[in-house]
């Protein structure tokens, strides 16, 4: 009983704090809507998207709600399969760059010493590197299928989330709470999994929220390049399948950007009003 | 010249009109009007025509590297023997005439008279034969071209005769192409040919001297008052530099381009027909789309496999979404444009999907859980329209039961992997097969060059060599049509569309070289006979 009370209680938090924070609730409500349309796309869709129909480049109709393509596809059956592509590498890519982002940071800054000195100028030398560029030269000579382009924004992506989990690490280890542990004879290793990551974990939250959307923008501009993945239906290709229509066919570009747009927002409100809830200094002054 | 020319054309108007005229005194009355209308009608002289293109062209040294963006201005500078036109035909040009000799190892030229440079000097046959030379001397872009020729003379000022090692029946081809016109023999004489300042400020023989060229911005070029054939009506061309295509394209529109003069997005055709400010020429390339197998290792080294694409390709489809029309349906093994050697009999089957599948079942085949027998991976390089036929494939293939993965790349990865490396299912090309029906020895034979399919049939190699080897046409001919024969049994490739390319431009520009009477006369872009009709 006291424990169903308690989890009572966590929620009602949870809900009071998330309505408190005006973006993440209009954040939340706006990837609620997404997710459902991307779920539901096989029911609502109207055409298969990947068919070429006879009529190109047609506006917007009762046929057609949101036109069709050079090519004669449905724009807003594409749109809704296309959340599904450009959600997954978001999420996929965003979470490769956070664990590997607080794997090294931790180990960085909790081992300090020779460790941290070499891993921390790993970290400076991807920070330098041009991301995008890298991206385009990896994709160009490998390939551009989607696992692809999934696990290349991830490694390109994750010195962010190292610098963040490294000053976390850094001023966690001097508490008492983790001095004691090494005292008692707790090893290293399961200290950093245990206490240090669990408790320095939440700006990489928020960061790797926005990261989603960084990742989701990241993919549209490779397949604006042409350098995405033509097997799959993503947002960034329908713009970039619309860049040669646009001055007689406005629909293709427009409403897959406007797609894009809204989700990015998306992310980027709930990452934003995490970081509001989580970082104690911003709740404080709330 | 000029005269004859303007007979010509009125000739020609009122052959239309007696065409169709009828019978009563409506039609005479707009007989009457339409004939006053052709003698205002005749060329204006004067004007400035604006022409696209998207770069600046490093060298004006037309001979010595290739340069995309030099050619068009090439054609209006200097001249070559022989040029080849919108037609795809081979009409003189410096020379009047030429006579290849029985055995095929003498071709010899007749020089135009009284040619003159656009510094005065006059032009010989010596000028000829030092620009040929140091092309093949100096290792210029026509040298691996050149290798038959053994020695070039010059009996007298108005004649050259190229002594071939063995009979070429490719090379008039070659010379009437790009990167053959003739240099100036005083300029250029003792002196580096890649550095000479004339690069940058060339002296040739052709219609339009060059004034300027404003980096980044335009190249000007002015009318040869002295010109020893027709004399340009133009007072001026301007070829102004415009990177983007849809720029220029938007730049057209707006009046700002008379000529385009650029590849516009094939996106943009419909638009162009539909535009009543604008004509559209058409010019027709033998640089035929095709899909070739991996012959030598991959999943199509079995025939029936190619039989089943090449039966479930869906090329009118293709023409319509893909390239929007801007095509013909290619069935036959060699580009149609050279129709002497052409084999009209033996070629690739229409569509039949119901075929297609049994071939693929008799090769021991059977559906998975998708319906799908096999799949394969097509490589395509990221440009237009490449990608958009390998989607409508993938589209087509879908109903023979074929899953077709597509692998888009990068120009330069594509070289790597397939045209390198050879490590591909099968994949899409176009690409100059001209200027004769020799080309196809480099795709077909065994040890072509552009052989990427790791084809090998001795028969085909057989025929193609001896077809490259006669003088005559008619002899010639059986032995490419036996070769295509064998092409088409062998399905190494699947052709898909001949290759169109559009020239959209101001409808008050007539005499464009790609327009009915002139089409004959010009090279590609060589704006001797426009004139504006505003």
């Amino acid at each position: 009983m006291n424990k169903s009370g308690n989890f009572k209680m966590k929620i009602k938090k949870i809900i009071s704090s998330i309505n408190n924070v005006k973006q993440l609730k209009a954040g939340i409500i706006l990837l609620a809507l997404i997710i459902l349309l991307a779920i539901f796309a096989p029911l609502i869709a109207t055409h298969d998207p990947f068919e070429l129909n006879d009529d190109m480049v047609s506006p917007p109709s009762n046929n057609y709600i949101l036109g069709t393509d050079g090519l004669g596809r449905d724009i807003f059956s594409g749109i809704l399969y296309g959340a599904r592509t450009s959600i997954l590498i978001g999420v996929v890519a965003a979470s490769i760059s956070g664990i590997m982002g607080t794997l090294i940071g931790g180990i960085s800054g909790f081992y300090g010493g020779k460790i941290d000195a070499v891993l921390s100028e790993v970290i400076n030398v991807f920070l330098m590197m041009p991301t995008f560029f890298l991206i385009l030269i990896i994709v160009a000579l490998f390939g551009s299928s989607m696992f692809n382009v999934m696990v290349v924004i991830g490694i390109t992506t994750w010195t962010g989330n190292a610098r963040l989990m490294r000053a976390e690490a850094l001023s966690l280890k001097q508490r008492t709470f983790v001095k004691s542990l090494e005292t008692i004879g707790e090893s290293k290793f399961k200290i950093l999994l245990k206490h240090i990551i669990p408790n320095g974990i939440f700006p990489i939250i928020a960061n790797t929220t926005m990261n989603v959307s960084d990742a989701i923008l990241t993919e549209s501009a490779l397949s604006f390049l042409g350098l995405g993945d033509p097997n799959v239906m993503s947002w960034g290709q329908i713009v970039y399948n619309g860049k040669s229509y646009l001055t007689n066919g406005w629909w293709i570009s427009t409403f897959s950007g406007i797609a894009i747009v809204l989700t990015v927002l998306a992310f980027y409100l709930i990452g934003d009003g995490m970081n509001n809830i989580l970082s104690p200094k911003l709740n404080s002054n709330n | 010249m000029k005269r004859l020319s303007l007979l010509l054309v009125i000739c020609l108007i009122l052959g239309i009109f007696t065409g169709c005229g009828g019978t009563g005194t409506e039609n005479d009355v707009k007989k009457d009007e339409d004939q006053t209308e052709t003698v205002t009608d005749a060329p204006k002289e004067g004007g400035t025509l604006v022409v696209g293109m998207t770069g600046d062209p490093s060298t004006y040294n037309p001979d010595y590297q290739a340069d995309g963006y030099l050619q068009p201005i090439a054609e209006n500078i200097f001249n070559r023997l022989i040029k080849v036109t919108n037609n795809q035909e081979i009409v003189p040009d410096l020379a009047k005439s030429y006579k290849v000799s029985e055995d095929g190892k003498e071709i010899t030229f007749y020089l135009n008279e009284d040619v003159k440079w656009h510094d005065g000097e006059p032009f010989s046959s010596a000028d000829v034969k030092f620009t040929f030379d140091t092309i093949i001397s100096q290792d210029g872009q026509l040298a691996g071209s050149l290798t038959s020729v053994n020695e070039i003379t010059t009996p007298d000022d108005n004649t050259v005769v190229f002594k071939l090692k063995d009979n070429d029946s490719s090379l008039l081809g070659y010379l009437a192409w790009d990167a053959c016109y003739i240099m100036p023999k005083h300029i250029y004489e003792n002196t580096d040919w890649s550095t000479n300042p004339a690069n940058q400020n060339p002296v040739g023989t052709g219609p339009f001297k060059f004034v300027s060229h404003q980096k980044g911005v335009s190249v000007t070029l002015e009318r040869n008052e002295d010109y020893w054939g027709d004399r340009a009506y133009l007072d001026k061309v301007v070829f102004s530099i415009i990177p983007d295509a849809n720029t220029a394209v938007q730049a057209l529109y707006n009046g700002e381009l008379d000529i385009l003069g650029v590849e516009p997005p094939l996106s943009e055709a419909q638009n162009f027909e539909s535009d009543t400010n604008l004509k559209v020429g058409r010019q027709y390339w033998p640089s035929r789309y095709y899909m070739f197998f991996n012959i030598k290792d991959s999943i199509f080294k079995d025939i029936k496999l190619r039989q089943a694409v090449s039966l479930g390709m869906d090329k009118d489809d293709i023409i319509k979404k893909a390239l929007k029309g801007i095509g013909e349906k290619s069935n036959t093994a060699m580009t149609p444009l050279y129709e002497w050697a052409l084999n009209t009999t033996d070629v690739f089957p229409e569509r039949d999907v119901e075929k297609a599948i049994q071939l693929i079942e008799s090769a021991g085949y059977t559906k998975n859980s998708d319906g799908m027998y096999f799949s394969a991976t097509i490589d395509v390089f990221n440009v237009e329209p490449f990608t958009d036929i390998a989607t409508i494939l993938k589209d087509n293939l879908k109903d023979i039961g074929v899953d077709v993965k597509i692998n888009m790349m990068e120009e330069a990865a594509w070289d790597e992997k397939v045209w390198y490396g050879r490590n591909y299912d099968f994949s899409l090309l176009a690409g100059y097969q001209g200027p004769d029906p020799g080309a196809l020895a480099p795709r077909f034979s065994t040890d072509g060059l552009i052989n990427l399919m790791g084809y090998s049939n001795s028969k085909v190699d057989e025929a193609l060599k001896k077809g490259g080897s006669l003088v005559k046409q008619e002899e010639r001919a059986p032995y490419y049509q036996e070769a295509q024969k064998y092409i088409v049994e062998d399905v190494p490739i699947v052709p898909i569309s001949e290759y169109i390319s559009i020239a959209p431009y101001q409808s008050y520009v007539e005499g464009h070289p790609t327009s009915e009477g002139i089409i004959d006369k010009t090279g590609f872009h060589e704006y001797t006979y426009v004139w504006l009709n505003k």
